[in-house]
C-alpha cells in the first residue's frame, strides 16, 4: 500500500547535501528527534515558525513510532531540488505496519479527527508526505518541507 | 467539541484556572532550561488548549499574561528568542488543525462545484424533459385528432357502402321482378299473340292453293312468325327460365346448357349434385345467374373449346365451379372495370354477396379460367349493422377501438 502526497515525486534529481540519524525507541528518543529537526531546519535556513512546524510533524510520526512500532528510526536530509532547498525527513520502523493507509493519513477515519494530532496532523505541516505500509512490513513515512 | 466563546470566558473568568498557571510555570521552566523537553510542553499545552475550544489569540493573551507576571525573571525575557519559540511550539496545533480544515474546506468547495454543475445537468435535462413531454403531448393531441377525424370518415364510409348495398339488392331484386315480368308478358302475351298469327296465316294457305307466287309468300311469313316465336320464347327463358323456379336450378341449368352448346358448339358438362335441392329459391337464382353469366363470358371472351360445370358440397354450404380451358385473363383488371354495358364480374360478385356467398376467379395461362361461387344452405340471421358476413369494404370496428386496424386484412374478400 501507498500514499503519495509529493509536489517532486515525479523529479528524479535529489541532492543530498546532508543526512542525520537517530533511533527512535522511546519517548527521550522522541525528543532527540524534535530537537534535531529543529536544529536542522534552522541551519538550513527556516525562520522559527517553520522549524516549530518541522518539530511539531517529527514529534507525531516519532510518536507514532514509539506508540505503534516500539523501534525506529528518523533520518534527516537536506536536500536540494531545481535550485529549491528542503529538509527532508524518513521515520521508518519495523512494526506490524498500517493495514489501512488511507484511513490512518485522513482524518475522519482515525482518532482525534481535525486537531492535528498524528500521521494527520504531520501531513498537514509538511508540503511533501509519502508513506508506504503493509500489514507486517513496518512503515515508512517520507516527508519534506521546502523552503519558501 | 465545546463552542470555543464560552471555554474563552470560562477561562478568563478563572473556571479552569490550570491552563494559566500551567502556561506560566511551562514558560518559566523554559526560561530556566530551554531544551527541547519544555519546548515539547509548550506543544503539548497547545494542544490540550485547542482541545479545550480556546484559539489563536486566547493563546497570545495567556503569553502576554505570562510575560507580564512579575514572577518571570525580567532580565530573562528581554530579547529572548526563546519566547517566541515557546509560544510557536503552543501555536504548531492550531496550524495543523487549520491546514486540516483548509484541505477540507477546499474539498468541500470543488464538491460544491460538482454539485453545483450536476444542478445545472439536471435542471438542463429537465427543461429538455419538460419539451419532450410537451412535444408529446401535442403529437397525442394531433394524434388523438386525426384518430377522430379518421374514425368519423370510416363510419361515414360504411354507412355509404351499407346504403349502396342496400341499393344494389333492390336493383338486383327489381330487375328480376323485371325480368320475370317482361318473360312471362313475352310468353304469354306476345307468344300467345303470335300463335294466334301463326294459325291465321295457316287457314290463309289452305284458302290460297291458286296463286303459287302466293301461296310462296305465305309460308315464307309463316316460317318468319315461327323463328320469332321462337326467338321470343328463348328471350322469355333467357329473361327468367321458368324451370328454375318450377323445376330447380339444375333442370334450368341443364335447358340453359343444351342451348348454350347448340348456339355456341362449346361442348359443355353439367355434372349433377344431390345438395343442389338444398339450395332456396334466392341462391338457386344466384347460381343460375352466376352460370349464365360464366357461360357469356367464356363464348365472349375465352375462346375455349369446352366448359365444365360442377358442384362440391361441404358442410355449410355449395360449392359451384364454372371452368373452362379458353384463355386467361387479369381478375384485378376485370374485377375493377366499370365502363362496360353489362355488370358483368362486378354483377356476378354482387349478387353472391347478397346471399352471404363467396365468389372467387381464378385465371392462369394455359389453365383456362375457374369462376367458383360458395353459397351457404341456411340463411345466416341478417347482421343488423351489415357487418363482416356480408364481406363489408368498411368493417364496424368494435366499440372504442381503434378503427381500421385489420383494414387489410378484410378489403381481400373476392379474390
Amino acid at each position: 500500500m501507498h500514499f503519495v502526497n509529493s509536489k517532486t515525486r515525479d523529479i528524479p534529481v535529489i541532492e543530498f547535501d546532508d543526512e542525520r540519524q537517530t533511533e527512535i525507541r522511546c519517548t527521550a528518543d522522541v525528543l532527540t528527534a524534535r530537537r534535531l529537526g529543529r536544529f536542522q531546519a534552522l541551519s538550513l535556513g527556516f525562520g522559527m515558525p517553520d522549524a516549530s512546524l518541522v518539530a511539531a510533524a517529527i514529534f507525531e510520526v516519532a510518536r507514532n513510532i514509539v506508540e505503534h512500532a516500539e523501534n525506529g528510526e528518523i533520518i534527516f536530509r537536506s536536500v536540494t531540488v531545481e535550485g529549491r532547498r528542503g529538509l527532508t525527513i524518513v521515520a521508518r520502523d519495523t512494526g506490524p505496519g498500517i493495514p489501512d493507509i488511507e484511513g490512518a493519513v485522513n482524518y475522519g477515519a482515525c482518532r482525534g479527527a481535525g486537531n492535528g494530532v498524528g500521521l494527520p496532523g504531520a501531513r498537514l505541516l509538511v508540503d511533501d508526505f509519502e508513506i508506504v505500509s503493509a500489514a507486517g512490513l513496518g512503515t515508512t513515512v517520507t516527508m519534506t518541507k521546502w523552503m519558501s | 467539541m465545546t463552542p470555543r466563546a464560552d471555554t474563552s470566558e470560562a477561562v478568563t473568568q478563572g473556571t479552569l484556572p490550570s491552563l494559566p498557571v500551567t502556561y506560566h510555570e511551562a514558560l518559566a521552566e523554559y526560561l530556566a532550561h530551554p531544551d527541547e523537553a519544555t519546548l515539547q510542553q509548550a506543544y503539548e499545552l497547545g494542544r490540550a488548549a485547542m482541545n479545550a475550544g480556546l484559539g489563536i489569540v486566547d493563546i497570545i493573551r495567556l503569553h502576554h499574561q505570562a510575560m507580564a507576571d512579575g514572577a518571570l525573571p525580567r532580565d530573562m525575557c528581554a530579547g529572548v528568542p526563546g519566547l517566541e519559540s515557546f509560544l510557536l511550539e503552543a501555536l504548531s496545533p492550531f496550524e495543523a488543525a487549520y491546514r486540516g480544515f483548509r484541505g477540507a474546506r477546499e474539498r468541500l468547495q470543488q464538491i460544491n462545484g460538482v454539485l453545483a454543475e450536476r444542478n445545472e445537468e439536471l435542471s438542463k435535462s429537465n427543461a429538455n424533459l419538460e419539451e419532450e413531454i410537451r412535444v408529446r403531448q401535442r403529437v397525442e393531441g394531433a394524434l388523438r385528432e386525426s384518430k377522430d377525424h379518421y374514425f368519423k370518415l370510416f363510419q361515414q364510409a360504411h354507412n355509404m357502402e351499407r346504403d349502396l348495398r342496400e341499393l344494389s339488392a333492390k336493383v338486383l331484386s327489381v330487375q328480376e321482378d323485371e325480368r320475370k315480368r317482361i318473360s312471362r308478358e313475352l310468353h304469354d302475351e306476345i307468344g300467345q299473340a303470335l300463335t294466334a298469327v301463326n294459325v291465321a296465316i295457316a287457314v290463309l294457305k289452305k284458302q290460297a292453293h291458286a296463286d303459287g307466287s302466293f301461296v310462296k309468300r305465305v309460308a315464307d311469313a309463316e316460317q318468319l312468325i315461327e323463328q320469332t316465336m321462337e326467338t321470343v320464347h328463348r328471350f322469355a327463358r333467357e329473361l327468367r327460365p321458368a324451370m328454375l323456379d318450377h323445376l330447380g336450378v339444375h333442370s334450368a341449368l341443364r335447358a340453359h346448357v343444351a342451348l348454350f352448346t347448340q348456339r355456341t358448339g362449346i361442348k359443355t358438362e353439367l355434372l349433377a349434385h344431390p345438395d343442389l335441392s338444398r339450395i332456396d329459391g334466392a341462391r338457386s337464382e344466384v347460381l343460375f345467374r352466376v352460370a349464365q353469366e360464366a357461360l357469356n363470358n367464356v363464348f365472349k371472351h375465352a375462346k375455349a373449346t369446352a366448359v365444365k360445370i360442377e358442384f362440391t358440397s361441404s358442410g355449410d354450404g355449395l360449392t359451384m365451379e364454372v371452368a373452362d380451358n379458353g384463355c386467361s385473363f387479369l381478375v384485378e383488371d376485370k374485377l375493377g372495370e366499370k365502363a362496360t354495358g353489362r355488370l358483368g364480374l362486378l354483377g356476378m360478385k354482387e349478387r353472391v354477396r347478397h346471399v352471404n356467398g363467396n365468389f372467387t376467379i381464378e385465371s392462369a395461362p394455359s389453365k383456362g379460367t375457374r369462376v367458383r361461387v360458395k353459397v351457404p344452405f341456411e340463411s345466416p340471421p341478417k347482421h343488423p349493422m351489415g357487418g363482416d358476413e356480408t364481406g363489408s369494404l368498411f368493417p364496424m370496428p368494435p366499440p372504442g377501438g381503434s378503427p381500421g386496424i385489420n383494414y387489410e386484412n378484410n378489403i381481400r374478400t373476392a379474390c
